[in-house]
């Protein structure tokens, strides 16, 4: 997208600050292409990399944003995790690579929008789920599909809409994640017509499940 | 009358005529998108122009679930005539016909979304896929652009309606956005290529879904 496109959009210069502030400069800005682990960059649309989570006000909001924060570590940890133990090779390690740089996005985004009410980075240990391919596959089918499922679940109770269309921006992101990670392992990408939310608790007891979450 | 044709080919992306609806139904509904003409996203949403969102409302829902409507339909039909096509084997031939299927319990989702609002489900319009359904490259692109339109336009519509609408739309969209990664890993590209989704207007929706030369009649 041309400078000149941008700056038709950009009509409060917010995109063009947003990039000041995480130190693009607007050459780099429009043409970096690579993925940047732990970046805010994705792999393609620059407009979807950047962070577009609005400061939380509500008590509520802040929760469910700290809620979010705690599943975005979780993933992100994973596939670091898999990446350095688990011998991926080809397209899973490709899927692995981009997916991580996908939810470390997230990570900062939501850090970002909760400031000093951010929660710390939870420790985890993924045990035998990043020892090989098919357990990498297997548990990554599991943690997208329980994202998908989590943000679902709490879309309904956000009070700020800005926030809300930040959630759904992942949202549906994380049912892409869901998709290719299904069809690597062979399985359906998308098995049912409607997908169903789970609550807050139904997603903790699922991650509790795991044992990956430490301490 | 002139008005309107004059309104219709300066009004590119259908945002002017979305911005006078809004004015001459009367009522307090200032378009949260009203100072970017065809340009909201995601992240643009963050900038800064605080515009009050109008309240949901039934008729608002109505209104939205009906444009979605047309989407559905426009893909049901869509993924019914290529599962026939001889041109469409193999894992698009099993994706076609999963999306028949996905889509059609869409439009009678929808439907009865709409009549529980008290609204009346609108008949589709005409759709003509043309040839495109004939070769696999052809039908398989056309597919990435129209589920990722239901994304983007579901998305959009989110923090626009009630609650209990969102809760149903939302059941759809996970639906259509994994639609969009596995048709993009059969066209051997990138299947998720960002880390955040965008957003579409209704104009910009509308705008897209008549772009795509499928729908004849008008909407």
């Amino acid at each position: 997208m041309s400078i000149d496109n941008l700056r038709t959009i950009d009509r409060d210069g917010a995109l063009e600050e947003a990039a000041e502030r995480i130190g693009h400069t607007r050459g780099a800005f429009l043409g970096r292409a690579a993925v940047a682990a732990g970046g805010l960059m994705g792999g393609g649309a620059v407009l979807g990399a950047l962070p577009p989570v609005a400061a939380a006000q509500s008590g509520g909001d802040v929760d469910i944003l700290n809620f979010a924060l705690t599943l975005e570590e979780l993933e992100t940890a994973f596939y670091a995790d898999a990446l350095a133990k688990a011998g991926l090779k080809g397209d899973t390690a490709a899927a692995a690579k981009e997916i991580g740089a996908h939810e470390a996005a997230h990570v900062a985004a939501l850090r970002k929008a909760l400031g000093s009410k951010a929660i710390a980075k939870p420790a985890f240990d993924f045990g035998g789920a990043t020892a090989g391919e098919a357990a990498f596959l297997k548990t990554a089918v599991t943690l997208e599909d329980t994202g998908v499922a989590a943000y679902k679940g709490q879309a309904p109770l956000i009070d700020d809409p800005k926030i809300l269309a930040a959630a759904l921006s992942i949202h549906s992101v994380e049912a892409k994640h869901a998709a290719w990670v299904r069809r690597l392992s062979k399985g359906a990408p998308s098995p049912a017509a409607f997908e169903g939310p789970k609550t807050k608790a139904q997603v903790l007891a699922a991650v509790q499940a795991t044992g990956f979450l430490k301490g | 009358m002139h008005d309107e044709l004059t309104l219709a080919r300066m009004d590119r992306d259908g945002a002017l005529e979305e911005a006078v609806d809004r004015v001459t139904r009367g009522g307090a509904f200032k378009a949260l998108f009203a100072g970017a003409a065809g340009a909201a996203t995601g992240a643009a949403l963050l900038g800064g122009a605080p515009a009050a969102l109008a309240a949901p409302s039934r008729r608002n829902d109505i209104k939205v679930l009906q444009l979605a409507l047309v989407l559905e339909h426009l893909g049901a039909t869509f993924y019914a005539e290529a599962a026939a096509q001889k041109a469409i084997t193999g894992e698009a031939k099993t994706f076609a016909k999963t999306l028949r299927g996905h889509e059609r319990q869409h439009v009678a989702f929808v439907e009865k979304a709409i009549r529980g609002l008290g609204g009346t489900p609108a008949k589709p319009p005409r759709f003509d896929f043309g040839t495109v359904t004939h070769s696999r490259s052809r039908f398989l692109k056309a597919s990435a652009s129209l589920e990722e339109l239901c994304v983007e336009a579901l998305n959009g519509a989110g923090p626009l309606v009630t609650k209990a609408t969102l809760k149903g739309a939302a059941q759809l969209v996970s639906v259509e956005a994994r639609h969009v990664a596995w048709v993009r890993d059969l066209r051997g590209q990138d299947p998720v290529p960002a880390a955040f989704d965008p957003a579409a207007t209704a104009a910009q929706t509308k705008s897209r879904a008549k772009k795509s030369g499928f729908i004849k009649t008008s909407f």
